[in-house]
């Protein structure tokens, strides 16, 4: 019998001699870089330079993972060659308290500084609100009870139908609290998943920091600019040395 | 089985080549088959799982239900559904489907030790009736039972009724609904003397506050909820409140969440009637036009077997409570009584619990006074964290919201009451204190007793298949209901049997003591359902018995049966459930069941043609009836009354009673079926619409009796959703006991016109002090019920609560919803939900994997300290839908001693690491 | 051994014809087929790398073949006797 260690640690010796073998990759490099930021890794796994740096594609936390929800990445996944990464559609990360995966990591990929599961940031989920269930009105909310997190990482709204008397339940995503486990996205009962974990920087918007949301942040109010904020929300606007903007233009004959 | 390496490898790698260049595997072997809607055939249903009744459309086509969706014209639901609903069409579908009749054999003959085989239907009636006629010749109508379901069709409900009430003269036929509605069912005919509220869905769009108590309405009742919710949003002075023992989803819908300890809801009850009186905020008015004060026993222990004979060895402490009881300091106060001195009590009212006699008003203030806020708040008080101070000021401000006379307010209750070892007591107090205020039977003003299944009011209580009921609110034991239940069925007199039958847990413990030996399950899953299961499933495999389930799934109850018929199920027959706000609503068959499955109804029928009126008719041995005007302990032979009638000895039950001149009368095919079959009929091989006619025989006993059902067809017609009864002059009846919305109201603006048990004797609280009865009709009862402990709390051996209830996804014992995958990946396994730091003080962390140990027996689950549902410390909760972690083994098998409902709600355990 | 996954590219109109020629090549097996776009997945055992492009090119010379690309590549040295898998990895 071959172990799944043994099974996996094979697959990725195969893969790696095709990578080596000079063969005719082009199609296949593309389709891999296009898929790269897809992956959702390990809890605590650093940043992604950081990570495929570090990362040696040894599997052991695959192997580590009580779950089999550590995967790595063949060659046409969504992941470079070797390094771990999983689906959780298929299955999602179960958040153990004591973080085997990390803990089996011998070069820190997995940052070794991840004490609490749940301070794990694998990624963000995010809701198909036009196939959601629960935003078309029905009594669902099932990602919101299946969450690890229930009211800090997804919580629910209520706001009127208007179509009838009753109101509607809206599940939200709360993205300071959601670890990207992806148990909501495994639970969620619609034929494709209405609730999906990617990683944070693909989906995550930000508004400027130029505006404050007058009713969210008290510190705004006439108190005078706080300098840290005013650095970083300074207006493009003060004209750099030696130019005038709008002079050409100005200057210009025709009316 | 192990595969070539290389042929896996090969595979692999084909797919993996196919996915990096986009190419689907799903879309590879995909055919083409784009179906349009256009071919799809809709048609109006209802869907299959709880009380609320939503309306659902079912699209089909070549034999197939293809979609469903909410019906956009339902006014329950107008177009939603919750996602139980969402997955209607699915639960046909489940992989495992049942489709041909399994029985238990060895060399091709029935063994009860043999494994399941597949048998014709022929041999299954066979054995089946060899089996009962075993029972029924050795030990009367009483060694027989059904268990059968508020989730049976109208129909079903009424012919299993009359087979085995006119028929067999059987009163063994009992409804899972005895354990879901039985004390709601108690506490209407008590207080009202007819069942059913008074109110009904739109009080929500009219009221200020609804009161949740014992209900997690945001998953049980969940399209229901988005209608408080939205009155919450629309309505600035809406309140909502839930009175709970654990913080749960409805929790988060409400201004107010009071946790209380468990049974104290009785406490907090008189606490609201107290301070009523005390705030000057009787509606006297009201209560002296249309109400009456009364009081009953109070040692009736908690509907547990007298002996202890059958009981485990670690039972038996508690099991000794039926017999005598010491009064926990708590009871004593609230009965009036020393709390310094010991009072130990004989349990001398087992048998006569229901039983109440008039009070005066004076007398309910005495029972009342002692439930003063410092009393009940200390006693109530459920979460340990919680300061006495903000407990009590949430008792005070509920008190406000109850008192004002300008606030109009529902309250809402299911299991939290109606599964209780005072279930009923529960029950009428909170009715007390809507009686006390005025605030009923009017838009806004509402106690709502919420249903928990699809036709429990349809048909186990309006049809009346309860071990004591006849339809149309009459029961067994009343001879004026005989006669006109025998008229009507056009019996002999004296065929029906006076004395009442055996409830659910009592048919469980007739098998465990040999009593009753055959049974037959119909649309129900008891034996995993009823509390402490672990008496039951040794009694049905290890006794001389024999054990038919009617099932659609391989359930426990079919695992433990002898023989096993498949069933059409919902869509696959015509029929008929009525919801909890007294709606009818019916759908015509959609689809043919699959293989050899075939309607319960057809099964009931089959299975009568089995007997001749000889068999049954014959004089009757029933131990222990003693009512008047029968010889003692007998039916007697009515056969030659019968022939007088035109009967003949040798027909069949199936000719006397079901085809009958006025039911043949209703001929199939019939318009309203607009081309839809009906296999019922076809397999039965019949020329009479079997589903109308015993509609139509079913209504005519509830027609100008306060049950007027409309005639079978209106609810056909396409701008039907629903008639809520009684439908009299084609109009439905939103409000009883008004005489602005009920034609039944004769006197004055309100009238309370049950009739049932209006007569009574006069006393104090204590008991009786005339003989005299003096009749009160028209007016409904406040009762004063005192505190009552719950018979079985933790203490230093087992110290946890544990409380069991069911799951937004999970339909009861999850035979259809986990057959759904998409529910299933959504809620796989059920889970014990308890508190962080209970579980720490344990060595236990969240998802650790624990046994579970009550006095009944043993299981093993998971922990999970941030569940949907937040117990505070000492408390704990599991679903019970799932059967690998099956929780009534653990559950107590105790009742409410008037309304023989288990308690599910309390049982006392402890918890280890497996 | 070596195992590789070939990605061919036919015009839909000849995809029956190419299926059949790969079909007969040795070593060659054919996967997936996808009429309507005319792509076809083969998976190409050989004993050894060169081998390998050698079978690669004898696809590229079909008839009709626009392209033959290796799109993923095993590499293979399990002993024989180990040539067995547990039941539930094979399930996956």
């Amino acid at each position: 019998m071959t172990t799944r260690r043994g099974f996996i640690q094979k697959s990725i010796q195969g893969a790696a001699v095709a990578t080596s073998g000079g063969m005719l990759w082009s199609y296949l490099v593309i389709q891999n870089a296009r898929a790269e930021p897809l992956a959702l890794r390990p809890p605590g796994a650093l940043p992604d330079a950081d990570f495929n740096a570090l990362c040696i594609k040894c599997g052991r936390c695959a192997v580590a993972c009580p779950y089999d929800t550590l995967k790595l990445a063949a060659l046409a996944d969504r992941a470079p060659l070797g390094t771990p990464y999983f689906e959780p559609r298929e299955i999602p990360c179960y958040l153990c308290h004591d973080i085997p995966c990390k803990v089996a990591c011998p070069t820190g990929a997995l940052s070794p500084t991840l004490d609490e599961v749940m301070d794990s940031r694998m990624g963000l989920a995010f809701i198909d609100t036009e196939h959601c269930l629960s935003w078309q009105g029905l009594r669902c909310e099932i990602c919101y009870r299946v969450c690890p997190l229930r009211d800090k990482a997804i919580h629910v709204e209520t706001r009127r139908r208007e179509l009838s008397k009753h109101a509607m339940l809206l599940p939200m995503v709360l993205s300071e609290g959601c670890t990207g486990c992806g148990i909501c996205e495994n639970a969620c009962p619609t034929e494709i998943a209405a609730i999906k974990v990617l990683p944070a920087e693909l989906i995550q918007g930000k508004i400027g920091d130029h505006f404050r949301m007058g009713w969210k942040q008290a510190e705004g109010a006439m108190s005078g600019p706080d300098a840290g904020e005013t650095r970083k929300g300074r207006l493009d606007s003060a004209p750099e040395q030696g130019q005038v903007p709008g002079l050409d233009y100005l200057n210009q004959a025709e009316f | 089985m192990e595969l070539s390496r290389r042929t896996f490898l090969k595979s692999g790698v084909a797919a993996a080549t196919a996915i990096s260049v986009g190419i689907p595997i799903s879309r590879i072997a995909a055919v083409a088959a784009a179906e349009t809607e256009q071919d799809w055939r809709w048609d109006k249903g209802v869907c299959r799982f709880c009380g609320v009744g939503c309306g659902i459309m079912i699209a089909t086509q070549d034999g197939k239900i293809v979609a469903t969706k909410g019906d956009p014209d339902a006014p329950v639901n107008r177009g939603l559904n919750c996602v139980k609903g969402y997955f209607n069409g699915k639960i046909l579908y489940g992989k495992d489907r049942l489709t041909q009749p399994l029985m238990r054999m060895t060399d091709g003959r029935f063994d009860k030790k043999g494994k399941f085989t597949p048998v014709t239907w022929d041999q299954a009636f066979d054995e089946m009736a060899i089996q009962f006629k075993k029972a029924y010749e050795e030990k009367g109508p009483t060694g027989i039972g059904v268990i059968g379901s508020g989730q049976w069709l109208i129909q079903e409900g009424y012919a299993m009724t009359k087979l085995m009430k006119a028929g067999f003269r059987s009163n063994n036929i009992d409804p899972n609904a005895r354990n879901c509605m039985a004390s709601a069912v108690a506490a209407f005919m008590q207080v009202f003397g007819i069942d059913e509220p008074p109110g009904n869905y739109d009080d929500i769009e009219y009221t200020d506050t609804a009161v949740a108590w014992g209900a997690n309405m945001a998953e049980a009742h969940p399209v229901l909820w988005q209608r408080v919710i939205d009155r919450r949003l629309s309505h600035p002075e809406m309140k909502v409140v839930n009175i709970t023992t654990f913080r749960n989803m409805t929790s988060e819908g409400s201004d107010l969440e009071i946790i209380i300890k468990p049974n104290t809801d009785t406490a907090l009850l008189n606490y609201l009637a107290r301070e009523i009186i005390q705030r000057d905020a009787v509606n006297q008015a009201f209560v002296d036009a249309h109400c009456v004060f009364c009081a009953g026993p109070t040692d009736i222990g908690y509907g547990m077997r007298a002996t202890d004979k059958f009981a485990f060895e670690a039972e038996k402490d508690i099991q000794a409570r039926e017999v005598e009881v010491t009064l926990t300091r708590d009871e004593a106060i609230g009965l009036g009584l020393d709390p310094e001195q010991v009072h130990t009590i004989a349990q001398s009212n087992t048998a006569t619990a229901g039983k109440h006699w008039l009070v005066g008003f004076d007398d309910f203030k005495t029972g009342v006074e002692p439930y003063t806020l410092d009393f009940v708040a200390e006693l109530a008080k459920g979460d340990s964290e919680e300061s006495l101070d903000a407990f009590k000021a949430k008792l005070v401000r509920l008190a406000d919201l109850y008192a004002d006379p300008k606030r109009k307010l529902v309250s809402f209750w299911t299991m939290g009451f109606n599964q209780h070892v005072r279930g009923t007591w529960v029950n009428e107090q909170i009715y007390s204190v809507h009686l006390l205020l005025g605030k009923i039977a009017e838009p806004g003003n509402s106690p709502f007793s919420l249903t928990g299944q699809p036709s429990a009011c349809g048909t186990a209580r309006e049809v009346g298949t309860f071990s004591h009921r006849l339809p149309a609110d009459m029961v067994v034991n009343i001879p004026k209901h005989r006669d006109i239940t025998e008229q009507t069925w056009k019996l002999p007199p004296k065929t029906l049997n006076p004395k009442p039958g055996s409830h659910i847990t009592k048919i469980m413990r007739d098998l465990e003591d040999g009593s009753i030996s055959w049974i037959w399950v119909q649309v129900n899953n008891p034996f995993q359902h009823v509390a402490n299961a672990n008496h039951w499933l040794k009694a049905a495999r290890e006794q001389d018995n024999f054990i038919v389930v009617s099932d659609a799934y391989p359930s426990i109850s079919a695992k433990v049966a002898d023989l096993i018929l498949p069933v059409a199920m919902i869509f696959e027959k015509w029929g008929g459930y009525g919801n909890a706000e007294r709606r009818t609503q019916v759908w015509r068959e959609q689809v043919p069941p699959p293989g050899d499955a075939r309607s319960d109804l057809w099964q009931i029928l089959e299975f009568s043609k089995r007997l001749t009126l000889a068999e049954v008719w014959k004089e009757q041995a029933i131990p222990g009836l003693e009512d008047e005007g029968f010889e003692e302990g007998k039916l007697p032979d009515v056969m030659s009354a019968a022939q007088e009638m035109g009967y003949r000895p040798e027909m069949t039950l199936y000719e006397a009673l079901f085809e009958t001149p006025e039911n043949k009368a209703f001929a199939w095919p019939d318009p309203v079926a607009k081309g839809h079959d009906n296999h019922t009929v076809k397999h039965l091989g019949v020329d009479w619409f079997v589903e109308k006619a015993l509609f139509e025989e079913y209504a005519a006993f509830g027609r100008g009796h306060h049950h007027d059902l409309a005639p079978f067809d209106v609810y056909y017609q396409d701008d039907v959703r629903g008639l809520r009864w009684p439908v009299v002059d084609g109009k439905e009846t939103p409000w009883r006991f008004n005489a602005k919305y009920d034609p039944y109201v004769k006197n004055g603006e309100i009238e309370f016109y049950g009739g049932a048990m209006k007569e009574l004797v006069t006393g104090n609280l204590t008991g009786p002090t005339t003989q005299e009865k003096t009749k009160f009709p028209g007016k409904a009862k406040i009762f004063f019920r005192p505190y009552a402990a719950p018979v079985e709390s933790p203490d230093g051996n087992y110290d946890l609560w544990l409380c069991t209830g069911r799951l937004l996804e999970h339909w009861h014992t999850g035979t259809m919803t986990r057959r759904v995958p998409e529910l299933h990946r959504a809620m796989p396994a059920a889970v014990l939900d308890m508190n962080e730091k209970d579980a720490e003080e344990r060595g236990l962390k969240s998802q650790d994997a624990v046994w579970i140990e009550s006095r009944r027996g043993k299981i093993k689950a998971v922990i999970e300290t941030t569940g949907r549902n937040r117990p505070p410390r000492g408390y704990s909760f599991m679903a019970f839908f799932d059967e690998s972690v099956f929780v009534n083994k653990l559950c107590i098998d105790a009742t409410c001693p008037i309304s023989k409902e288990e308690d599910f709600k309390k049982t006392a355990i402890k918890i280890y690491k497996v | 051994m070596n195992l590789s996954g070939i990605l061919v590219v036919v015009p839909p109109a000849r995809v029956e014809d190419a299926t059949r020629a790969l079909n007969v090549l040795p070593g060659v097996e054919v996967h997936h087929v996808e009429p309507a776009t005319g792509r076809i997945v083969v998976v190409q055992e050989a004993e050894t790398v060169e081998g390998e492009v050698a079978a690669l090119c004898r696809i590229k010379a079909l008839p009709g073949v626009m392209l033959a690309e290796m799109v993923y590549h095993v590499f293979d040295e399990t002993p024989p006797e180990r040539d067995a898998i547990p039941a539930e990895m094979a399930e996956s």
